[in-house]
């Protein structure tokens, strides 16, 4: 019974990220491109069936389900060496591979048609576990099938599943680069809905942020995909190592993610690392290896230059944090993290919410003894910050830009959801800007009043209707 | 003629010195003479007065002087004589005695030489009387014993006579330890005399002492007839306790020149040799060399008296203890396992492994609500195997999930299967009699522990999980019910914090972070006694800090917490039940508008209308009395964190004080509640203790002002 989780790849992105993912938690596990354990890993203390479930013949099979409707990555992915790792079942690539076009609306419709094909596989691997724990999807917001289809499915799953977790992995496209998919605000607007009022708990990797962080923190001219999904993965695999390398707390999911969202609705969670390091600068720059104690982890966790997420700046000054999670991994003396959040507390280095108790928790993590890593410790925020809302503000106001002029409309109304009126994309829309304006009441004193405020609002609402309806009936 | 008046003069003078020196030489030996009556109770002699008439005060004064001698001896032979009622008991008394008696018969050789030359003289007088010719008597007179030459003789046996019955004195009725401390006394005190006859006595005497020590390091026995060995075995404890009770030191009967250290090391050898014999069965071990040791120990001893460190026979003995405290210390880490242990009670007990301690929660949660008498402990064993196999312990060692199970009390009416139900750890055989003082200690830490994981887990598995699912089922009418989610969230929030925190400080700050200086200092170990003792300091620690024996105040406040995250979980059942059956009548009425309309009926009656609206307003005011009911949960629950907050912070002890701030680490508690700010008034003097050494500053804290008032603060 050891809580499993299954992980979901959607899309081009959600299949690149995860294939990074997978190929890190077997290097972490010891466990070999084909899924035998290696010999030197025979004796592990870590906890591989999280994530994996043994064959007849003992190899390792990923807890995995792959789905895309067109062939590219998944394709790479079954001619590189991690081919045999995968449960070749759990591969699901749609019949005429013609992808969704970057359209939000046919990866939502292809996803309908395939619900039970798709369903099949997922359905088979939650029997196959003891005591599900939860979904894990993998995904990028703004394209086709990956924010379509990956809709589609959180609503699925929280119908079917309503017991398990559904937390999300959700890249958020480019914003300083333009795309070339120019629906891309339609898409964002309505998987930020089903973010909203399916998952449980986003973690929001933002490649604005990634790159930035890239070509800043590693000093590459023109980050690749890869490099950027090596971040990606380094922040998935820690944010599970508590899970996968059990102590004394924080070991299933649920524990993770409870402290860190008070209500449901706040549950955008942003990421942080340090130190930053990419494989050329390992080789070739011994320059970039700092003294790191606990303190300093902490510390470089609370800059924004280390935040995975690119808030833009906070004129106000007004966000705060609800609640951070560290992860530290490393050499630590345990005596050392206590005084390393005095200080933090000393020197005021965070914001915190006004209408509550919180703090910063730590988690004190081993890690993979297969990892060799030139840094002393290393660490991982998990953190939920108001902030954030800013992302979803930029998605509204690009929305709105394009949905005045009502441009690009025409692929979406083909679909059989905007077939009648296009009042999904309004009511997504108004739901996204409640979440806005919940972030930006959670940076108030009174934001328990807020529900108030609304409930008020609501009931005037609710009465005129009701009259109205009395009208009509009588 | 007066040549023979002289010589006869002479005669009669000498005749009556033969006379005064031979009553003299009696009462040495304590004997009543002509001259001298002797008192039989106080063994003084007197003067007699009939006799000693015509005598000279001189030589009166001289006899009597003599005669102490007697008393000396008569007291000497009163201390030598078993059952004299003054004597010194046991086989140490008895060995005192010896010695005593040998000084005794040592000084009767001297009387008798004397006697030898009394007598010779006495002879060869007559014999010049007899022949007055053969020589010149004047020239043999000064072969005749005089008391003159008596006195000159007698300081010396005086002297040591009075030591000894001076010594035997200080002793009478003493016995083993005690005895050998009180001769042990008299030594080094500067009189070569006194220094002397009391070595002598002492080394006669400790023989036995030291045979006991010797017999007790190598065989692990005691033979001590008279209670007189400084290590007692009790006889009645039995075996199970043979480590921490069956042996302990008998301090008054330790003397004093081993020093209480030593002593120690003594008993814990012989201990350590009992206890790998008896207990662990290993008959290889032992002392190396047994013959050199019992040579050293029985032979050697005299060394210790004057140097007392570094003299072979401590040396010796430290030796000794090094090695086989060394093979005990072995045996237990090594083939019994000590360590792995200690590691599982850490794990399991003290919930080290959080997965498996998750699992078994989740599986046996059902059993914890019954009624105590429904428990059933196999139902239980199964479940633990079970969740030993799904969590990561079953890559433990698997002697470790041997000895873990579950143990279900007999219950008492109105028990709950949480009263009845715990782990327990068990050990068996050495290490079972190593651990048993400490187990009592696991027992009462496991539950505090178990039920704040059982919290958490409570919190986490019921309460946060509904209010995530339930948020996304009732989206529709989620503006209605606000009012009393986002109360419901955010005192959800409150606890979870709170619960987070304090298991974070219990789990890790405390248990984890001592565990690993426990760890380092076992490391280092080099007895058995000392793995036990850093063990002993550990679970101490730990139980002060996981409020095992806190105040009435955090007691109370871990209850309200607790019994509010039962609240909750109770409530808010009942209120997403109203939730959904609202949502459903809902849903109801709307279909029935939408089948009359198809129908072509007219829709709804004014009675079905008006029962709607009202079961609207039923639901109105079940929500908002759910958040009355939750606002006062709230106050109850901030009642008692504030005061929980309070004790915390003006708590003597640094790391609970950093407990407390950080339980409010955004001062959210102290914005809120005055009385937070009145333990911080001289917070900058507490944070800069936090940091350097706080030993020295505590206490000036609170004696500088201690009634600093709000007044000053504001």
């Amino acid at each position: 019974m050891p809580s499993e989780i299954i992980t979901l790849q959607l899309g081009q992105c959600g299949n690149q990220i995860g294939f990074e993912f997978w190929k890190r938690l077997c290097m972490e596990h010891g466990i070999s491109p084909s899924g035998v354990l290696e010999e030197f890993a025979t004796e592990g203390l870590d906890r591989k069936d999280v994530f994996f479930y043994q064959a007849d013949d003992d190899h390792y099979i990923p807890r995995a389900v792959l789905l895309d409707l067109e062939p590219r990555v998944i394709n790479t992915i079954m001619t590189s060496a991690y081919s045999k790792l995968y449960n070749p079942e759990n591969v699901y690539l749609s019949k005429h591979g013609g992808g969704a076009g970057n359209n939000w609306a046919s990866g939502y419709s292809q996803g309908d048609k395939l619900q039970e094909e798709i369903f099949d596989i997922i359905d088979r691997e939650a029997d196959g576990s003891d005591s599900l724990e939860g979904f894990v999807l993998c995904h990028s917001i703004a394209g086709g099938t990956g924010s379509g289809m990956g809709s589609f499915l959180m609503e699925r799953l929280a119908d079917r599943y309503p017991k398990k977790l559904i937390q999300t992995y959700s890249v958020f496209p480019n914003q300083e680069e333009i795309s070339d998919v120019v629906v891309q605000p339609y898409n964002s607007m309505l998987t930020l809905r089903r973010l909203t009022t399916a998952a449980d708990s986003v973690v929001v990797l933002d490649n604005t942020a990634l790159n930035r962080i890239a070509c800043d923190r590693l000093h590459l001219q023109n980050p690749t995909f890869t490099q950027i999904n090596t971040l990606v993965s380094t922040i998935m695999s820690v944010s599970t190592t508590t899970l996968r390398y059990p102590s004394y707390m924080n070991n299933n999911l649920i524990g993770l993610t409870a402290p860190l969202i008070p209500t449901p609705q706040l549950h955008f969670l942003m990421t942080g690392y340090t130190p930053l390091t990419s494989d050329a600068n390992l080789s070739n720059q011994a320059v970039n290896v700092r003294k790191t104690t606990v303190l300093d982890v902490m510390r470089r966790l609370l800059q924004p230059k280390n935040m995975m997420v690119s808030t833009g700046p906070d004129k106000t000054n007004h966000h705060c944090y609800i609640s951070i999670l560290n992860i530290i991994q490393g050499e630590v003396d345990p005596t050392q993290v206590h005084k390393s959040l005095q200080r933090i507390r000393e020197r005021k280095l965070a914001q915190f919410i006004p209408w509550g108790p919180t703090s910063i928790q730590v988690a004190l993590s081993r890690s993979s003894p297969y990892v060799q890593s030139s840094h002393r410790v290393s660490g991982l925020m998990l953190a939920n910050h108001t902030s954030i809302c800013s992302l979803f503000e930029r998605a509204l106001s690009q929305y709105d830009k394009l949905r005045k002029r009502g441009a690009f409309l025409d692929q979406f109304r083909r679909e059989d959801i905007f077939k009648d009126d296009l009042s999904e994309l309004d009511e997504s829309r108004e739901i996204v800007d409640g979440l806005v304006q919940e972030y930006e009441a959670a940076t108030r004193v009174d934001y328990l009043e807020f529900s108030a405020n609304k409930a008020s609002k609501s009931d005037d609402d609710t009465k005129s209707e009701e009259s109205k309806s009395v009208k009509s009936d009588i | 003629m007066l040549d023979y008046m002289a010589n006869c003069l002479a005669h009669e003078e000498g005749e009556l010195t033969n006379d005064l020196v031979q009553n003299a030489i009696y009462s040495f030996l304590g004997m009543p003479g002509k001259y001298l009556h002797k008192n039989e109770m106080t063994s003084r002699f007197r003067l007699n007065v009939e006799t000693t008439a015509h005598l000279s005060p001189l030589e009166c004064g001289m006899l009597l002087r003599l005669a102490e001698l007697g008393y000396y001896h008569d007291q000497l032979l009163k201390y030598a004589t078993l059952d004299s009622g003054v004597n010194a008991l046991g086989s140490l008394g008895l060995a005192f005695i010896c010695q005593l008696k040998q000084q005794l018969n040592r000084y009767h050789g001297e009387v008798a030489e004397l006697q030898d030359v009394h007598i010779k003289n006495q002879q060869a007088l007559h014999q010049m009387y007899a022949s007055p010719h053969d020589c010149d008597w004047l020239n043999e007179q000064h072969k005749q014993l005089k008391l003159t030459t008596l006195m000159a003789w007698y300081t010396q046996p005086l002297r040591r006579l009075q030591l000894l019955s001076e010594i035997s004195e200080y002793c009478q009725w003493r016995k083993g330890g005690a005895l050998a401390s009180r001769i042990y006394k008299f030594l080094h005190n500067g009189n070569p005399l006194l220094d002397e006859v009391a070595g002598e006595l002492l080394n006669g005497c400790c023989v036995p002492l030291m045979r006991m020590i010797s017999k007790w390091m190598i065989d692990g026995s005691i033979e001590d007839s008279h209670n007189e060995f400084f290590i007692e075995c009790m006889d009645d404890v039995d075996n199970e306790r043979l480590w921490h009770d069956k042996f302990r030191l008998r301090v008054h009967m330790l003397p004093t020149f081993i020093p209480r250290q030593l002593a120690e090391k003594i008993l814990k050898t012989g201990k350590s040799v009992l206890f790998m014999r008896d207990i662990c069965s290993v008959t290889s071990h032992g002392v190396k060399d047994p013959e050199w040791l019992k040579d050293t120990i029985d032979n050697q001893f005299f060394e210790i008296f004057t140097k007392a460190h570094d003299a072979s026979w401590v040396v010796a003995i430290e030796n000794c203890y090094a090695e086989t405290s060394k093979q005990v210390l072995d045996i237990m880490v090594g083939p019994h396992k000590l360590l792995v242990h200690l590691q599982g009670m850490r794990r399991y007990l003290l919930l080290g492994q959080g997965d498996f301690v998750n699992i078994f929660i989740e599986k046996i949660k059902n059993e914890l609500d019954k009624l105590g008498s429904d428990v059933y402990s196999h139902d239980l064993s199964a479940m633990l195997d079970a969740a030993l196999r799904g969590a990561n312990a079953h890559r433990d060692d698997p002697e470790i999930m041997d000895h873990l199970d579950v143990v279900v009390r007999a219950p008492y009416p109105g028990d709950f299967g949480w009263d009845v139900i715990s782990l327990r750890y068990m050990v068996l055989g050495p290490v079972s009699t190593i651990l048993e003082p400490v187990m009592p200690h696991y027992k009462t830490l496991f539950k505090p522990l178990w039920r704040m994981k059982y919290m958490e887990f409570m919190l986490c598995r019921n309460v946060w999980k509904e209010q995530t699912r339930n948020a996304k089922a009732l989206f529709v009418i989620k503006d209605e019910i606000a009012d009393a989610t986002y109360k419901l969230h955010l005192f959800t929030a409150e606890i979870m914090h709170f619960v987070h925190e304090i298991l974070y400080y219990v789990l890790f700050e405390v248990i984890e972070c001592n565990w690993s200086e426990l760890m380092a200092r076992l490391e280092q170990a080099t007895d058995l006694d000392e793995i036990l003792d850093v063990h002993e300091k550990f679970l101490r620690i730990v139980s002060i800090g996981s409020f095992e024996k806190s105040s009435e105040t955090t007691r109370c406040c871990l209850e309200v917490v607790y019994s509010s995250i039962m609240h909750l979980d109770n409530n808010q059942r009942v209120f997403y039940n109203d939730c959904f059956t609202e949502i459903s009548a809902r849903k109801h009425m709307e279909h029935s508008i939408a089948e009359s309309e198809r129908e072509g009926r007219f829709g709804l009656t004014t009675e079905q209308m008006m029962q709607r609206l009202n079961e609207r307003r039923l639901f109105e005011g079940k929500v908002a009395k759910f958040r009355v009911a939750l606002d006062r949960f709230a106050t109850e629950y901030h009642d008692a964190i504030s005061s929980f907050l309070l004790e915390l912070n003006s708590s003597g002890d640094t790391n609970l004080r950093l407990f407390g701030t950080r339980l409010d680490f955004n001062e959210f508690y102290k914005k809120q509640d005055i009385n937070l700010y009145k333990p911080l008034t001289f917070e900058l003097m507490r944070l800069s203790n936090v940091m350097g050494d706080h030993n020295s500053r505590i206490t000036g804290r609170y004696s500088i002002r201690p009634n600093a008032t709000l007044a000053n603060l504001c």
